[in-house]
């Protein structure tokens, strides 16, 4: 087994940054995606007024436009090309490129999300850097649980649609933590009342980087 | 054991409670079959690993078989404790974290057997199948341990309520339930190694 190089990690990610913001197509979805939903949320509510209901919308759109954008992540590339970069990086170095490109993916689908949604639906979040920490935590979480999975459904005879059956239940326990915890941030709850869920978040975050980190290799061979 | 546990669990002497009366006696049911389905399913885990380090497809087979009967446990266990909380609770469902963990792990496993059955290729499938297992065991154990502990609960010895442990399990119930515990895990373990033989069979 290789030893992980930082370099080759940090190549990855921007390999896999480039070809993102390089194809309108990958981008224009991801952004469309996001904005129409708000809109249809805009029609739907006009305007909300309860924070738990605000905060619910927020991340249920976070989760499904999340579990669209991270599902394609093995699926982009063609067959020929996956064995090319299995060739001259290894498993480790893969899944965890493959983690910190999907976290910044899903950071920038939250940080795009948050003022579209405050701008059509009113903005209810007291402690905004509170809610801004959460977000980060949960982006963190979201995208390494969803990482494995999309790597384990693209080994599946169904399509990406898979990811999102496999990822419900795993993710459910992740989402009412976050639930939680961002409506205390929205609520503007002094800090130190729910350190133990920002604790909890946390260690979802080092649990499943560190199982997909054991578990990935594997996956990755036929 | 079940020999022992089953007469006593309708016949034996109870603690009567307010509220709860006789259905107490389905603590040997509904809480065993949880302690059962848990040990199943670590059974399920540890054969999804014994897999992946070893490579021998009867491991593989034996972790489905383990996950299968233990979610058979898994159902009739909410059923019974669905039927307690109509007693106690006044309603079959309530918002409780215990019940939504309950939820998840069904929903978890179902989402395995779906991922077993869309992959036609078997090692293929048996890999895949263990890495899901294993990622999504060790997402229920921290489900398990934590979600209780930030969110009250109205089970037994959660969120200020007693604990059965305290006062209300009688000296002579002990026996009986620990002897339930153990006894529907062998019976678990047992449904499992029938399950296991036949497959074997069939193979050969």
């Amino acid at each position: 087994m290789s030893r992980i190089s930082v370099e080759r990690v940090k190549m990855l990610v921007r390999k896999d940054l480039l070809l993102e913001f390089r194809s309108k197509a990958a981008m224009g979805e991801l952004l469309v995606y996001v904005i129409s939903t708000v809109f249809v949320c805009y029609r739907a509510f006009h305007s909300i007024s309860s924070v738990p209901v605000w905060n619910a919308l927020f991340w249920i759109i976070i989760l499904f436009s999340s579990i669209n954008a991270v599902s394609r992540s093995f699926y982009r590339e063609s067959r020929a090309k996956r064995i090319y970069y299995y060739q001259i990086a290894g498993p480790e170095e893969i899944i965890l490129s493959k983690i910190i490109f999907n976290f910044l993916l899903v950071l920038f689908l939250c940080l795009i999300t948050l003022p579209l949604y405050s701008l059509f639906l009113g903005n209810l979040a007291d402690d905004l850097w509170m809610f801004l920490l959460v977000a980060i935590l949960a982006s963190g979480a979201f995208s390494s649980i969803l990482t494995l999975i999309s790597a384990i459904a693209s080994k599946s005879d169904q399509g990406p649609g898979l990811t999102a059956i496999l990822t419900f239940p795993v993710i459910l326990p992740l989402l009412m933590v976050t639930l939680k915890a961002s409506k205390n941030a929205m609520d503007g709850i002094d800090t130190s009342q729910y350190t133990n869920l920002l604790v909890v978040m946390l260690a979802f975050n080092v649990v499943s980087v560190a199982l997909s980190y054991i578990l990935f290799p594997y996956l990755w061979r036929d | 054991m079940l020999i022992y546990a089953l007469p006593m669990a309708w016949l034996g002497e109870v603690s009567v409670q307010v509220i709860l009366h006789e259905t107490i006696r389905n603590l040997y049911f509904h809480v065993t079959m949880w302690f059962a389905m848990i040990f199943l399913f670590g059974f399920s885990f540890f054969h999804a690993i014994q897999f992946l380090r070893k490579g021998n497809l009867i491991s593989d087979m034996k972790s489905t078989l383990y996950a299968e009967v233990g979610m058979v446990f898994g159902a009739v266990g909410i059923v019974t404790g669905m039927i307690w909380a109509n007693f106690t609770w006044g309603a079959p469902w309530v918002n409780d974290p215990k019940l939504n963990g309950a939820a998840v792990a069904l929903l978890i496993y179902i989402a395995y057997f779906i991922l077993k059955s869309s992959i036609t290729e078997s090692i293929r499938r048996a890999k895949t199948a263990s890495v899901y297992n294993i990622f999504s065991f060790v997402m229920l154990i921290l489900l398990i341990g934590i979600m209780p502990r930030i969110n009250d609960s109205l089970h037994p010895g959660n969120g200020g309520n007693p604990g059965f442990g305290g006062y209300a399990l009688k000296n002579s119930m002990r026996p009986v339930f620990y002897s339930a515990v153990v006894g529907w895990t062998i019976i678990g373990l047992w449904l499992a190694e029938v399950k296991i033989k036949w497959k074997s069979k069939m193979i050969e």
